[in-house]
């Protein structure tokens, strides 16, 4: 492994390395105590990065995620600091130093995460030679042999610590996956393509209940909008929706079930409120389900061109 | 659908995706609320991004697994119902081995009450006492109905208890019950529980004609049907020899099985005595009730089939009781007869002496006037049971012949009166008057008195009858040497 501090594209920080600690402390903004005790926490000086290099890392992290507080509130002194508590130290550190090109950082990187790398990507491609591919792709890539405006760029300082960094690493290596995937398939023949057909002219008496369908899921609360479109759409189980957003298997299930009849209810509202009578709606909603369900399918196979469409960074970076 | 779903036209949702660390972080539960909200909201709208999060959950980086193996006790799910059939198998040979190797004689105590010495029974049929022995033998057990029975022998209740005794502690299976009548219902003799045992109990009330109603019967013989029914015993072999009686619930077992261990076929008893045929038609011969047997050298030609017993009284009120000729129900017998032992026979031959059979002769009690009519048999013999001791007149009639008539022919108490006659050649209406005495007549009262004192003896008279297959009749009084009727 090559030695990256002593290379022309080292990150420029703000605070010089060896500033000294009430210089760094004035410019962060930060108590003596809890840089000490956060910089005791991270471990940082064994990866080569210094006390002003960790310093200037929270400074920014903290400055990126508004200290996990919505854009418009300003976070108080009490919330930086337990903001930057709820940090993983330690891996931030590494992830910024490795991102320095600090040469401890990547033996430790590698020994921490080489393996469980090299793994993910095998259980994420499902090949063990695509994997490994994926994982060396992803390892150049970490420790910045790209450079932008010349300078070294490592996707590792987007990491700020709120995640841990293995998370963070399977995260990225999906996101490659995609991309690979997306390369690759951009290979397959027009002719098996078909296009798309025409949409045919919507009869008048499902008119009103696609609108009364647009209007029921546009006030859908977002994680309940989630739970509909991964378990419907998507044809996630139980289980990977559960692991998804942290809930048991059997609340999804019981809250997918209270939603449909939520939604079947305000629905029938919803077209009630149209003007049809409450017999009309049911008559409505009851009527053709099968044209709603193959409708349903036809949206479900357009509505996947649209990924990674605006991602920023990454699809650069591949 | 779709469309309206993941349009991002709704309050919260990003137009942007959100990067690697917003997705890592949202899998892991560390944005905020705000921003995971946005996340969500994004999610619902990107398939790229929810497929990004799906597979980048941390169980994907998990090695795979190996195939879970399959627990060992899970192989008992399927040798369950084979180790059931193996048990079946198993416990059945186990049953068909104790079945083949032990054998069970079942006999029943009147059986061997019959062969007893000869009891004074009362009036039997008349009597209230046997009237009343068949309900009580459906309610009690034998020994009891015995012992109700006023000329029940304490000897012979003794007996019966003893024999009785022994299946009780020793059960026995359904399968060597015997299959006609005596078929006790388990090994409890005690036990009221037998009716199948009960059936067969002979009742005066419901007479039957027994299976020898059929056989021939020499003059000689003094045989009544229920003990002439010998096979009544069960032909299945068991682990103990049992033998049952017809008019008894109470069958005896004694636990020595027939030499050679076969089936036996047919067994007759009288007391500790046992003369049984076994399934290879061997007979053998037990003093000790079957502890030790003795193999009967056969004098006859053919094969052994059926033992029976020859001495007998009425002591289980058969309904029929086979004389010289026929039948005569032991009602009628024991209406003309107080049951005293006392009978006469002979045969009835020509002058040439050759005998004369399906000749008529009328037994008359000279006191009471009453009359019995009996037909000779093959061998011209007729034969005259429980008759009241008394005087008698005989009439004789053949066709072809003249009748002859005897008088003053005595019969004397226990004993066996014998008295021949010899018809003349001439037309029936023709006959011969005979002023004649029995041969064991005594000639004076005085002896005829001391007659009626003495205990009843009669010495060398037959016990065991056996029957062959090729129609021969033998009896023997020891079990052991036979002479041919």
């Amino acid at each position: 492994m090559d030695t990256a501090s002593s290379k022309p594209g080292d990150l420029v920080l703000p605070v010089q390395a060896g500033e000294p600690s009430s210089t760094v402390h004035s410019l962060v903004g930060l108590p003596p105590s809890l840089l000490d005790e956060l910089w005791a926490q991270a471990d940082a000086e064994p990866l080569g990065l210094t006390r002003a290099e960790f310093a200037q890392s929270l400074v920014s992290v903290g400055a990126k995620l508004n200290y996990n507080l919505p854009p418009d509130v300003a976070a108080a002194a009490a919330q930086k600091i337990a903001f930057f508590r709820s940090l993983h130290l330690a891996e931030l550190a590494l992830a910024h130093a490795c991102a320095l090109g600090r040469e401890p950082a990547w033996e430790r990187f590698l020994s921490l995460h080489r393996a469980s790398l090299i793994q993910s990507a095998i259980a994420i491609t499902g090949f063990s030679s695509l994997g490994e591919e994926l994982a060396d792709s992803l390892y150049a890539e970490l420790y910045g042999l790209r450079e932008t405006d010349g300078q070294r760029r490592s996707p590792l300082m987007s990491y700020t610590g709120r995640g841990s960094l293995a998370g963070w690493l399977r995260t990225t290596l999906v996101q490659r996956f995609r991309d690979h995937h997306r390369r690759t398939h951009r290979e397959a023949p027009l002719e098996g393509i078909d296009s798309p057909a025409t949409p045919a002219a919507a009869p008048a008496e499902t008119t009103a209940l696609s609108a009364a369908v647009a209007r029921t899921l546009t006030h859908l609360d977002p994680e309940d909008r989630f739970l509909l479109v991964a378990y419907y759409l998507d044809r996630q189980t139980l289980l990977q929706i559960a692991h998804t957003i942290h809930v048991h298997e059997a609340t999804i299930s019981r809250r997918l079930k209270r939603l449909v009849a939520d939604l079947h209810k305000q629905l029938l509202r919803n077209l009630c409120s149209s003007g049809l009578s409450r017999a009309a709606a049911e008559e409505a909603l009851g009527a053709d389900p099968r044209d709603i369900e193959i409708n349903l399918r036809a949206l479900l196979q357009n509505s996947q061109v649209s990924a990674f469409q605006s991602q920023k960074g990454m699809s650069d970076l591949a | 659908m779709s469309e309206l779903l993941q349009s991002g036209q709704f309050p919260g949702a990003s137009g942007q995706h959100p990067d690697a660390d917003q997705l890592s972080a949202f899998v892991e539960q560390a944005l905020p609320a705000h921003e995971r909200r946005q996340v969500l909201a994004h999610l619902a709208v990107c398939p790229g991004c929810r497929e990004t999060v799906a597979l980048s959950l941390p169980h994907l980086e998990a090695p795979a697994r190996e195939p879970a193996r399959r627990q060992w006790f899970r192989a008992w799910t399927i040798l369950v119902p084979s180790a059931a059939a193996l048990s079946a198998a198993i416990f059945f040979a186990i049953s068909v081995h104790h079945t083949n190797n032990a054998r069970k004689i079942i006999i029943q105590p009147a059986q061997i009450a019959a062969s007893q010495p000869p009891v004074p029974v009362q009036p039997s049929a008349e009597s209230p006492a046997l009237r009343t022995v068949v309900p009580e033998d459906k309610k009690s057990p034998p020994a009891h109905r015995l012992a109700d029975a006023p000329a029940a022998k304490t000897a012979e209740r003794q007996q019966l208890d003893a024999l009785s005794a022994a299946p009780q502690a020793r059960p026995f299976p359904e399968a060597i019950i015997a299959p006609e009548s005596a078929r006790p219902a388990d090994a409890q003799p005690e036990s009221e529980a037998h009716p199948a045992v009960q059936a067969p109990a002979a009742p005066v009330a419901a007479p039957a004609p027994p299976p020898v109603t059929n056989a021939p019967l020499s003059s000689a013989t003094q045989t009544v049907a229920a003990n002439s029914q010998a096979p009544i015993l069960n032909t299945t072999s068991t682990a103990l020899g049992m033998l049952a009686a017809p008019s008894t619930p109470h069958p005896v077992v004694f636990t020595h099985p027939l030499p050679g261990g076969q089936v036996p076929l047919s067994v007759a008893a009288n007391g500790s005595a046992i003369l049984a045929i076994d399934a290879h038609n061997a007979v053998f011969f037990s003093r000790d009730s079957g502890k030790h047997w003795t193999a009967v050298t056969a004098p006859w030609q053919g094969r052994a089939v059926r033992v029976a017993l020859v001495a007998d009284r009425t002591v289980h009120g058969t309904a029929f009781a086979p004389v010289a000729g026929g039948m005569l129900p032991l009602a009628d017998a024991a209406k003309t007869s107080p049951a005293s032992g006392a009978s006469l026979t002979g045969i009835v031959t020509d002058l040439t002496g050759a005998t004369i059979p399906n000749a008529n002769v009328t037994v008359r009690d000279s006191a009471t006037n009453t009359e019995r009519t009996l037909t000779t048999d093959s061998n011209g013999s007729y034969r005259a049971d429980n008759l009241p001791p008394g005087s008698y007149t005989l009439d004789a009639q053949a066709p072809g012949f003249k009748s002859q008539h005897l008088t003053d022919i005595a019969v004397e108490a226990s004993r066996q009166s014998v008295q021949n006659l010899t018809l003349e050649v001439g037309s029936v209406s023709q006959s011969v008057e005979v002023a004649a005495e029995s041969e064991a007549a005594p000639r004076t009262r005085a002896a005829r008195s001391k007659a009626l004192k003495a205990p009843a003896a009669v010495p060398s008279q037959p016990v065991f009858s056996l029957s062959t297959d090729t129609g021969e009749q033998w009896i023997s009084t020891d079990g052991l040497t036979w002479q041919r009727r």
